[in-house]
């Protein structure tokens, strides 16, 4: 894979700004939402208002530090897009076809995901890790834990 | 002294059942064979299998996962010394003497050294642990909320400040993870916060899905690309080979004990834990030594040194966690998770109203580092052979566990969604060179920070300087003031200094 080229070179600096508008909007929304109190007797909104703020405080600290120093080695991203996004996605897929279809079509979907991440796939791999896992679930949710997850379900039945 | 053989015997009954000898040895046995896997730290071991102790009772629960915890810490040196990749962060030292001693072909005398390394600074470790406790249990008791107050607030300072190269990003997760803590009902009000109308939200975020999302989810993938096949590295290690020489025997007796005193009292310290502790104690060999140009170079001193002193530190740091209720990492905020799950509030009052909880669990730590013994000598072969299991059949493994984890909980499927989300979360908190564990760490702390927060200034009359004006609490803010100072002095020289070489 070609090594991405970078749209501006400041782009991983951008943590203490991101972390300024979180602190902000999170502070905020306490603020206008929450009843705040006195110091005293506080409401809800007082607690998460000091928080925001010490946020926005570091953040804005965050931000002149990572600007002033340029030098930061940044680790290669390549491959990494691809590796995330199919984990990601594979997480997301067990997920919808855990409920929609049960535990057994699930484990094969998530792991046929997860054994493309590193772009070296081998299908005789892959289905012994599928069905090596779903002998593990089974032992373990089923007879250890009992909890009696669906294996098998038909959409159109259920 | 009588009470104290009254507590062990409560403890050697609950901890020597049958049940709590199988978890125990479940949790170890996990705890190893996890820790052994290069890239699959204390952290992610513990993430992905603290979900399934919620189906256990408390003592069982806790007793599997500390054995999971100190287990990593014997499995992590193995890699280290076969693969110079260390296997937990706690283990980076042991490669350092312990690689090279595997190119002269002494791996099974660095195995086995290890192996006595750590049982011995465990033992040092639990054994600190009994004789303190009830002190600190008995001074605890006098704490009101401001003492609590600022002892959170310089537990998260510490373990933000001290453990990461870049102090101010710590301390600045650890606020996200106090905001993100706040999500849900508050306790005072009964106000909704920050849940925007989403049911599944009202009891707050689950610490399930925020830890696997950012240890089991965000780590792994990082690790993906570059991973690199280990199988043809590793030889097969017989017994006999095990056998360290007089000389080694002799050279280590001193390292063994200095090591185990080092990590003891770092274990103990909010903050710094198995890591630091194992950097201190090799720093404090190498000064010791008569010939410090053999370190670097296969040295037995300076790889049992690191190695008693993270076990020492493991064990440790269970003192602040369950005397106090204020855990000193992430790996102690998850242990404290697992109390409050069970209905148990954590702090001094748990050892005196559970004794058969606090000394159970004190007891199983020597059943469970005998396990580990046991484990790790003559069964060294069969965890050697776990090493060649390439990543890209663990990747899979791994993300299957941590969605059937996060769905054994609640038996709820949304909570696997907020895995992908937290996993997106940490990747973009790395892409920042942002740490993830402080935000465990705040997460768990944050609505008991608010808590006493406000119970503090109720009492107080909402005058500040209460903080300030009782003994105990001012210590503490004291030892904060010290290290934020010295943080800042720290990094305005290091900006300086990285202008002058501009």
């Amino acid at each position: 894979m070609r090594p991405m080229k970078r749209a501006w070179p400041h782009m991983h600096k951008l943590g203490g700004p991101v972390l300024v508008m979180f602190g902000l909007s999170y502070a905020l929304y306490a603020y206008l939402n929450y009843r705040m109190g006195s110091i005293r007797s506080m409401g809800p909104g007082m607690f998460p208002v000091m928080a925001g703020g010490t946020l926005m405080l570091l953040g804005f600290v965050i931000t002149v530090a990572d600007f002033r120093d340029g030098t930061r080695e940044i680790a290669s991203e390549q491959g990494l897009l691809r590796s995330a996004a199919l984990v990601l996605a594979s997480i997301i897929a067990f997920a919808v076809s855990f409920a929609m279809l049960g535990l057994l079509p699930a484990i094969f979907v998530s792991v046929l995901l997860t054994s493309l991440a590193d772009g070296r796939f081998a299908p005789a791999r892959y289905l012994a890790v599928s069905v090596a896992l779903s002998v593990f679930a089974v032992l373990v949710f089923d007879v250890m834990l009992g909890s009696n997850l669906p294996l098998f379900k038909l959409p159109m039945l259920s | 002294m009588s009470e104290l053989f009254a507590n062990i015997s409560i403890g050697l009954a609950n901890a020597l059942t049958l049940e709590g000898l199988v978890y125990c040895f479940i949790g170890v046995l996990l705890g190893t064979v996890l820790g052994l896997i290069p890239g699959v730290g204390t952290l992610v071991a513990l993430s992905l299998l603290f979900p399934f102790t919620y189906h256990l009772d408390p003592l069982p629960g806790l007793v599997m996962l500390a054995g999971i915890f100190y287990g990593t810490t014997y499995g992590g040196s193995t890699a280290s010394i076969l693969l110079n990749l260390p296997g937990t962060p706690a283990n980076a030292v042991a490669a350092i003497e312990g690689y090279p001693m595997a190119q002269q072909g002494r791996a099974g005398a660095a195995l086995f050294l290890t192996t006595i390394a750590s049982f011995f600074g465990a033992t040092v470790g639990i054994t600190l642990m009994m004789a303190f406790s009830p002190l600190i249990v008995s001074f605890a008791l006098q704490f009101g909320p401001q003492e609590y107050f600022s002892l959170m607030i310089l537990g998260m300072l510490a373990a933000s400040v001290i453990s990461d190269s870049t102090p101010m990003k710590g301390v600045a997760m650890v606020v996200v993870g106090v905001m993100l803590g706040l999500v849900g009902m508050d306790v005072n009000s009964g106000v909704q916060r920050y849940t925007f109308g989403v049911l599944e939200l009202f009891s707050g975020l689950s610490l399930v899905a925020l830890t696997m999302g950012l240890f089991g989810i965000a780590e792994i993938i990082r690790k993906i690309p570059g991973s690199v096949d280990h199988s043809r590295q590793i030889e097969k290690i017989s017994l006999r080979s095990m056998l360290p020489s007089r000389n080694d025997m002799k050279r280590s007796r001193m390292p063994l004990l200095r090591g185990a005193g080092v990590g003891a009292f770092f274990g103990t310290l909010p903050g710094t834990g198995g890591l630091i502790a194992s950097f201190m104690a090799y720093a404090t060999e190498k000064k010791f030594s008569r010939e410090p140009e053999r370190f670097g170079k296969g040295a037995v001193e300076g790889l049992v040194a690191p190695e008693s002193a993270n076990n020492a530190a493991d064990q440790t740091a269970f003192i602040p966690t369950l005397t106090l209720g204020i855990p000193g990492s992430p790996a102690m905020a998850i242990m404290l998770t697992v109390l409050i799950v069970h209905g148990i509030a954590p702090g001094p009052r748990l050892v005196v109203n559970e004794p058969e909880l606090f000394w159970g669990l004190i007891m199983s730590f020597w059943v469970g580092n005998l396990f580990l013994l046991v484990l790790n000598i003559p069964f060294i072969g069969l965890w050697v052979r776990i090493l060649s299991i390439p990543f890209n059949v663990l990747v899979p493994c791994i993300v299957v566990l941590v969605c059937l984890g996060t769905y054994s909980v609640n038996n709820n499927i949304f909570d696997i969604f907020f895995v992908a989300g937290f996993g997106l979360f940490g990747l973009m908190c790395r892409y920042f060179a942002f740490p993830l564990a402080p935000v465990v760490l705040g997460f768990v702390l944050g609505p008991l920070l608010e808590e006493y927060f406000r119970r503090s200034l109720l009492i107080a009359g909402g005058d500040f300087s209460t903080f300030v004006t009782r003994p105990v609490s001012a210590t503490f803010i004291a030892i904060c003031a010290i290290l934020v100072i010295g943080t800042v002095y720290a990094t305005v020289r290091q900006l300086r200094r990285a202008k002058e070489t501009l």
